[in-house]
């Protein structure tokens, strides 16, 4: 039984299970989960300060103009679009790039340590603004979840575990963030109730009460003998299992 | 030119509906989609683009022909062709055919007619150039509509098809979703998330971007556009990968195929032999 004010969340949290859906059914056409592997982890890459400027060795994928840039102590600490400094990418051998910041006299001497990362969930940034995510990924997740639980007003808390994040959003309704290397999970209980994104295990396990016209939708596609390419499909009257089978690709 | 007896449509007289129109109802939200997007169509001036650029058409091509657009919808290409034309129909199964724009400029013989794509109104050998935009991988039965695009045009004419190329096959899991979800549902689903990715686009633009095209929705300027082209790429109820059927369903009834742009054919039919 889902009591009201939890059922208006659970309604506004469901479209983004839609997305959660959609992308591991889209993802699964072509087995590739670079999406997946865009949220697990941050993704960091260091390097030292010579002869005032700091060159990173990146992969090609990495977007360079979204990632934070920080520096030795404190220096600097923003997203590189952000940065007013002089920088360029150049392109490397064997599926890298060079990513060059220019840094300002007096900044950092050479070998200064600076550090490039990139974490899908910086877009949700946490109080106070300090991104630091490594090794503690579900923990930045729990507490930028909670940042946006009460930009919107809600009196959310946060319990950070060993391993795990929980987000109270009411009583009755919490989100779990699991894995501070790498995360793994994220769910959604209410009640008995429990929706789980399997971020590692590439699944969804979705409460027909909880996202009905998640469940309902899932039931109907299977019921119409709706294949999905690369997708494992279990339904029942209250829950919806999606699998990918072929996570040939889960990095990006 | 028609084959039965049309009648006005009680809405809007301009309008010819065929008796023998059967059941609409799966098109009943894509039509209410095309129907209420005006302001949209009014900027997307790459449908002409889409016409006369994809199908490597000369800038006169449809003067003084005879011409029938299958899944007209609300004229976004039609209206193209409608200038140029000695005769124009406009063939749409659902009530966005009542949004085509009346304030421009039309031949003298014009007629928008409610009609199935798989069952035409029209006399055989009736026409100079049967279009056929975007429509035939959201049909029920696309091979009987292509069957008719043959019926209608007469020898020496041409037709011109778009579908769906192979590289939006991954599409077809993301349907076999979307066309579930509760119809008075959809619309809602499809304007908030593709108001959510957008606006993490200002914070992420690559995040954003992966995102998008992993559920296939494209950036657009006009917002109604983005909803649009995403509620038409993943929530029609068929959704047929037709690209590599196309060539081989004509060439095999005499006609010669050639694609000009991945899913856009110019398909000829031989001239009457003397």
């Amino acid at each position: 039984m889902i009591e009201k004010p939890e059922r208006k969340l659970l309604d506004a949290i469901q479209p983004y299970v839609l997305l959660a859906a959609s992308t591991l059914i889209s993802c699964s056409y072509n087995a590739n989960f670079a999406a997946f592997g865009l949220v697990q982890q941050p993704h960091s890459y260091r390097a030292r300060a010579k002869a005032g400027r700091v060159s990173f060795e990146v992969p090609e994928w990495l977007p360079f103009e979204e990632c934070l840039f920080t520096g030795p102590g404190g220096a600097l600490n923003a997203v590189v679009k952000h940065l007013a400094l002089r920088r360029r990418a150049e392109p490397g051998a064997g599926g890298v790039r060079n990513c060059i910041v220019e840094l300002p006299p007096g900044l950092a001497g050479d070998g200064s340590e600076f550090t490039l990362t990139y974490f899908a969930w910086f877009r949700f940034a946490a109080p106070p603004f300090d991104f630091h995510a490594e090794g503690r990924a579900a923990h930045y997740v729990g507490e930028a979840l909670q940042h946006l639980a009460q930009s919107r007003g809600l009196v959310a808390g946060l319990d950070l575990q060993e391993d795990a994040a929980v987000v109270q959003l009411t009583d009755r309704l919490r989100i779990e963030v699991v894995g501070n290397q790498v995360l793994t999970e994220l769910s959604v209980l209410a009640s008995a109730e429990e929706t789980t994104i399997g971020l590692g295990s590439l699944t969804l396990d979705v409460s027909g009460t909880m996202f009905p016209d998640v469940h309902h939708a899932l039931r109907d596609a299977l019921a119409a003998g709706e294949v999905f390419r690369g997708l494992a499909l279990n339904v029942d009257a209250d829950r919806a299992l999606l699998h990918a089978r072929g996570a040939a690709d889960v990095q990006a | 030119m028609f084959k039965r007896r049309l009648v006005p449509s009680p809405r809007d007289a301009s309008v010819l509906v065929d008796p023998q129109l059967g059941d609409s109802s799966y098109v009943a939200s894509f039509g209410y989609e095309w129907h209420h997007l005006d302001a949209y169509v009014d900027k997307e001036v790459l449908s002409h683009g889409h016409l006369f650029g994809r199908f490597l058409l000369e800038r006169d091509y449809f003067r003084g022909k005879a011409v029938v657009d299958v899944g007209c919808g609300n004229g976004r290409i039609g209206r193209f062709i409608a200038a140029q034309a000695a005769g124009y129909v406009g063939v749409d199964l659902s009530e966005s055919v009542y949004a085509f724009p009346k304030h421009l400029p039309r031949p003298p013989s014009f007629a928008l007619v409610r009609a199935s794509g798989t069952d035409l109104p029209l006399d055989d050998d009736s026409v100079d150039v049967a279009v056929c935009w975007g429509v035939l991988h959201h049909m029920d039965d696309p091979e009987a509509a292509m069957q008719e695009l043959l019926r209608v045009v007469r020898p020496g004419g041409e037709i011109l098809v778009y579908v769906y190329s192979t590289s939006l096959d991954q599409r077809k899991n993301l349907n076999g979703l979307w066309k579930y979800l509760p119809a008075e549902r959809q619309r809602h689903y499809i304007e908030s998330l593709s108001d959510a990715i957008d606006s993490w686009r200002d914070v992420d633009e690559f995040f954003a971007i992966q995102l998008a095209s992993q559920v296939s929705m494209y950036f657009k300027s006009n917002r109604d556009l983005q909803i649009l082209q995403w509620f038409d790429g993943v929530t029609p109820h068929y959704h047929w990968s037709l690209q590599k059927a196309i060539g081989p369903f004509f060439e095999s009834r005499g006609f010669t195929a050639r694609e000009t742009a991945p899913g856009c054919f110019r398909i000829r039919r031989p001239p009457a032999k003397p």
